[in-house]
């Protein structure tokens, strides 16, 4: 176009708008439309298309295709339509917009829709039951059954997508008694700022818990080691960096200590599976390990590390109670081996 | 082959130093400790000639501030050239500042190169020394009859006789300790979090949700 550079870019808009419709009166728009489709290297088989503008009142009969018969149009410069709206599209002039809406034609629509949506309800119950198979087997896990039921509520009756998603939110380690606890993907802020709050306030409930037990043990241990040091005569007691200690006979054994030591830790272990039970500190602990939020992964994918999960759960509760024998067993060795330096 | 004699009395106490000293580092935690160094070292550094660095910097921000302030309180219009000569001026001071801002990132660099090394030599290496060197040392005897002999084959392992206690079980056995007194002392500093309580208002809102249903029904069936 060799427009001279005073024409207005509103006359250049203007020409080509006249130009454009002066093609169309021309006629051939089917032909025109064909050899656009039919173009280009990617185009494979392209049927026969009959363009809109040879044809002045289209009817559409598509029961499932809601978009279409939702677009019906009343506008002044329509071409026609003699019908009221159902299942009709009136043909839109490019340039104009539509002023109103006919309602009854959306309502007609909408019968459309409402077949559509058995075929969409049928597909979902189809959905519904692949999820079912896949989550079916899973509960969200806590360490043992009688923990405050994390690992036996809120299973049953769930759909398994409300599930995968409580098992989620058990992974930052709310911990605790269960079953209640909210989806934090579907919370709004405040939930999940109270989730967080929440888990916080149990991880310090969890610490200074420990925190008791921890002096309770030391200061327990060390008066035991300590009596024993201070009454046991001759070396019953002693332990030395030189093997002749082995080979003394004492006239009075220490064997006392390991009776005292062995009480203490069982009252304290029975103490703290006791308050851990209740209080649901081994879930808290177990949902932050790193073995289990894998297993809950993995889970998703294959149902049958559900069961390993649990396992783990109760191994790695285990493992805790075993932890403080093990500490308090480190303790008493700390002992007798800055006890031995003494001697030297 | 060298062979390093100490006697178990050394070996238990310098590995208990050792160890404790690794904990806490860790605990504190080794940025923190390198921080401490390099503040340590501007304030006595320069006072020892170390890094003259810092006195100059401090000098030319001062100069810097001075310079700027009268060049606000000169209009440039109204005084051209003598707002062009306090420009040149703080533009050549603040390229000699970001020299200096140079020079003292790598001093600091240096220090927590140095400081990171010590560490190492003063946490790692002697325990690898003391694994390499003393691993089938025997640091010191239990007394008889006090543990079951279950309880003494354990603490005898690897491979030691019972009733002996060697580096490995003492090795855990101090970083058990040190880490549970760490733990109770940082716990004495732990501020305690208040109780979450959820907001009435979302509450409230479940509550209308519920009380408003029955009348959606109500409507529909009419």
């Amino acid at each position: 176009m060799s427009d001279s550079p005073s024409v207005s870019a509103e006359e250049r808009k203007r020409i080509l708008r006249e130009r454009r419709a002066a093609k169309m009166k021309q006629g051939n728009a089917t032909n025109r439309l064909n050899t656009i489709l039919t173009q280009g290297s990617s185009v494979k088989d392209v049927t026969p298309v009959k363009s809109v503008l040879d044809d002045e009142n289209i009817s559409l009969s598509r029961p499932h295709t809601p978009v279409a018969t939702t677009t019906s149009v009343e506008s002044p410069i329509a071409k026609s339509s003699s019908k009221p709206k159902e299942n009709t599209i009136h043909t839109i002039h490019h340039d104009s917009d539509p002023d109103h809406q006919d309602i009854s034609s959306i309502l007609g629509a909408n019968s459309h829709i409402n077949d559509s949506k058995d075929s969409v309800a049928n597909s979902n119950e189809d959905i519904d039951e692949m999820f079912k198979k896949i989550f079916g087997g899973q509960a969200p896990g806590g360490a043992f059954p009688n923990l405050g039921g994390a690992g036996a509520s809120g299973a049953e009756g769930e759909d398994p997508f409300a599930q995968m998603m409580k098992m989620l939110g058990q992974q930052g380690g709310a911990g605790g008694n269960g079953g209640d606890q909210p989806n934090p993907f579907g919370a709004n802020p405040e939930e999940i700022q109270y989730q967080q709050q929440l888990t916080a306030y149990r991880t310090y409930q969890h610490k200074l818990w420990k925190c008791h037990f921890l002096v309770v043990r030391y200061l327990s241990i060390l008066a035991n080691f300590f009596y024993h040091f201070i009454y046991v005569e001759d070396s019953s007691f002693q332990s030395s960096s030189h093997s002749y200690i082995r080979g003394l006979a004492h006239h009075t054994p220490a064997q006392s200590f390991f009776v005292y030591f062995s009480t203490i830790e069982v009252v304290i272990l029975a103490t703290y599976y006791f308050l851990g039970t209740k209080e649901g500190f081994f879930t808290t602990t177990t949902s932050n390990n790193f073995i289990i939020k894998i297993l809950d992964m993995g889970a998703m994918v294959l149902p049958q590390l559900a069961q390993i999960r649990l396992i783990a759960v109760r191994v790695l509760g285990y493992y805790e109670l075993l932890a403080v024998v093990l500490g308090d067993l480190s303790l008493v060795v700390v002992l007798f081996g800055l006890l031995s330096t003494l001697g030297n | 082959m060298v062979s390093i004699d100490l006697h178990p009395y050394t070996l238990v106490v310098s590995s208990f130093i050792v160890l404790a000293l690794r904990n806490f580092i860790s605990f504190i935690g080794k940025n923190s400790v390198q921080e401490f160094v390099w503040s340590l070292f501007v304030k006595f550094g320069s006072r020892f000639g170390v890094s003259k660095s810092f006195i100059a910097y401090s000098a030319k921000k001062e100069e810097l501030h001075k310079v700027n302030k009268e060049k606000k309180a000169i209009s440039a219009q109204d005084q051209y050239a003598k707002w062009t000569k306090l420009n040149r001026q703080s533009d050549k001071l603040s390229a000699e500042l970001k020299s200096l801002e140079e020079v003292i990132a790598q001093n600091k660099n240096s220090v927590n190169r140095l400081v990171g090394l010590l560490i190492t030599v003063l946490t790692t290496v002697p325990l690898w020394f003391f694994r390499i060197w003393f691993r089938k040392s025997v640091l010191f005897y239990l007394p008889t009859g006090v543990f079951p002999f279950y309880v003494e084959r354990v603490f005898a392992l690897p491979f030691f006789p019972s009733g002996a206690v060697g580096l490995t079980v003492w090795i855990f056995a101090v970083n058990s300790v040190v880490s549970s007194v760490l733990f109770l002392v940082s716990f004495l500093f732990e501020t305690k979090p208040p109780f979450p309580e959820l907001k009435q208002k979302v509450e409230e809102v479940k509550e209308e949700k519920t009380s408003s249903k029955p009348e959606l029904i109500e409507a529909k069936t009419n």
